[in-house]
């Protein structure tokens, strides 16, 4: 096979020695051997391991005379035996009965069906809900945290009564209805809410962390494998610091 | 051609309950060579790659389903190869609880008990060299060398960026020229 030039000259400015190295798989097979076909080897052969591994047995090396041709069938009948399916089991009677059919399907149904659910997917689409996403779920906690500080302190201090009034009660006086709340929590900007919770706040929430992100985008095991720095860089990437 | 099918009509094809057995053996048919010398490469022995391989296909079967299509189904089945590779060859080493570089000597005395090694010729000084290397520089290497695989795709089936591919493949090289000249 020709190489691929720029594959080819890549490896010779690399290294010239291996680039005039033919390559040819010594590891390869006979001629002859992936294009015979192995018909003693049936669709069960790697069910029947006394057959397989007398086959296999006499070829010390390389693959064995029709290995490739009949390995789509082995892996195939492995699945099923896997999946409880035994394709030689007479399923007559199922078989009968397969077309016949107790449910009721209304009239028409069928024909309307993808006209109702693009209808149904479009009415979804208008009335779509905006998720928190992850970059924006602390700024929630934070506002709750707030909001929750200032009900506790004006609940207190309105109960305490008496004349020492503390600087926070007159604050406190400003937060007394949940608009007066709202408004006060929409004054405060990133870097107040960022600094109050550097002073005060311990996110320590597991179940809000985890409910936040997407699992799906976590970082396979096989990624770990290849590259240590799989964790710093998914942090990174979900913008999470770390220390 | 044996397998004129392209993999969307493949993939489309084993949605459909009357031809997922037909389409999967396609599949097979279509990546099988390609897949298990990737395999063979990686675990050497014939044996080994065939239960590495079956093993991969049987995940194939039960993951299609799932099977994202916005990768491409070479790049995936390529992944799945690889980490049931690795994953094969980290169990063998726990099992006979030796270190990296006895593994690496285990596969290098797979190569030598090959009954047409030859110690003299350059082919078998190569697979030396490329059996010397650690797992994921020998990956990469082999990807490239053997399977001529874009850095482009090889960043999705290793995970890794395409600078970090071009780097370990430069290393890998000068390890096996190195190894070549010194044996």
């Amino acid at each position: 096979m020709e190489k691929n030039t720029e594959i080819s000259n890549e490896l010779k400015a690399i290294s010239p020695l291996l680039a005039e190295i033919p390559r040819v798989n010594i590891q390869s097979v006979p001629p002859g051997y992936f294009e015979s076909l192995g018909e003693r080897i049936t669709i069960y052969s790697l069910l029947n391991q006394e057959e397989t591994e007398e086959d296999f047995k006499t070829i010390e090396a390389g693959v064995p005379a029709g290995y490739f041709e009949n390995l789509s069938d082995s892996i195939l009948s492995k699945v099923k035996t896997i999946a409880g399916e035994d394709v030689e089991e007479d399923y007559s009677v199922l078989n009968s009965l397969k077309n016949s059919n107790v449910f009721h399907v209304p009239k028409g149904y069928f024909e309307n069906l993808s006209d109702t659910i693009l209808s149904k997917m479009q009415q979804k689409e208008k009335t779509k809900v905006i998720s928190i996403t992850r970059k924006t779920w602390w700024k929630y906690m934070a506002a709750a945290l707030i909001a929750g500080i200032m009900l506790v302190s004006a609940f207190y201090l309105f109960n305490l009564g008496g004349n020492n009034v503390s600087p926070y009660l007159a604050a406190a006086k400003e937060y007394q209805t949940s608009t007066q709340i709202a408004e006060g929590i929409a004054s405060l900007n990133d870097d107040d809410i960022i600094s109050y919770l550097e002073t005060h706040g311990n996110i320590t929430d597991n179940d809000a962390i985890l409910n936040n992100i997407d699992t799906d985008r976590l970082p396979t095991e096989a990624d770990y494998l290849f590259d240590n720095n799989t964790l710093n860089n998914f942090l990174n990437k979900i913008n999470i610091d770390y220390k | 051609m044996k397998n004129p099918q392209n993999d969307q009509e493949l993939l489309e094809s084993f949605k459909n309950p009357a031809t997922k057995e037909r389409a999967f053996t396609d599949i097979i048919k279509k990546y099988q060579e390609r897949l298990y010398w990737h395999i063979r490469r990686m675990v050497v022995d014939h044996e080994d790659a065939n239960d590495v391989l079956q093993n991969m296909f049987i995940k194939v079967w039960k993951g299609l389903e799932n099977f994202r299509e916005d990768s491409q189904l070479y790049t995936w089945l390529y992944r799945i190869g690889t980490n049931e590779s690795l994953t094969f060859l980290s169990a063998q080493k726990k099992r006979h609880a030796t270190s990296l570089s006895d593994e690496e000597n285990g596969l290098s005395n797979k190569l030598k008990s090959d009954e047409g090694f030859d110690a003299n010729k350059l082919e078998w000084k190569l697979q030396l060299g490329i059996q010397s290397l650690p797992e994921k520089q020998r990956l990469v290497f082999t990807l490239r060398y053997y399977d001529e695989m874009p850095y482009q795709e090889m960043s999705k089936v290793l995970g890794t960026s395409e600078g970090a591919l071009k780097a370990s493949y430069h290393h890998a090289a000068k390890k096996i020229e190195d190894f070549i000249l010194n044996n």
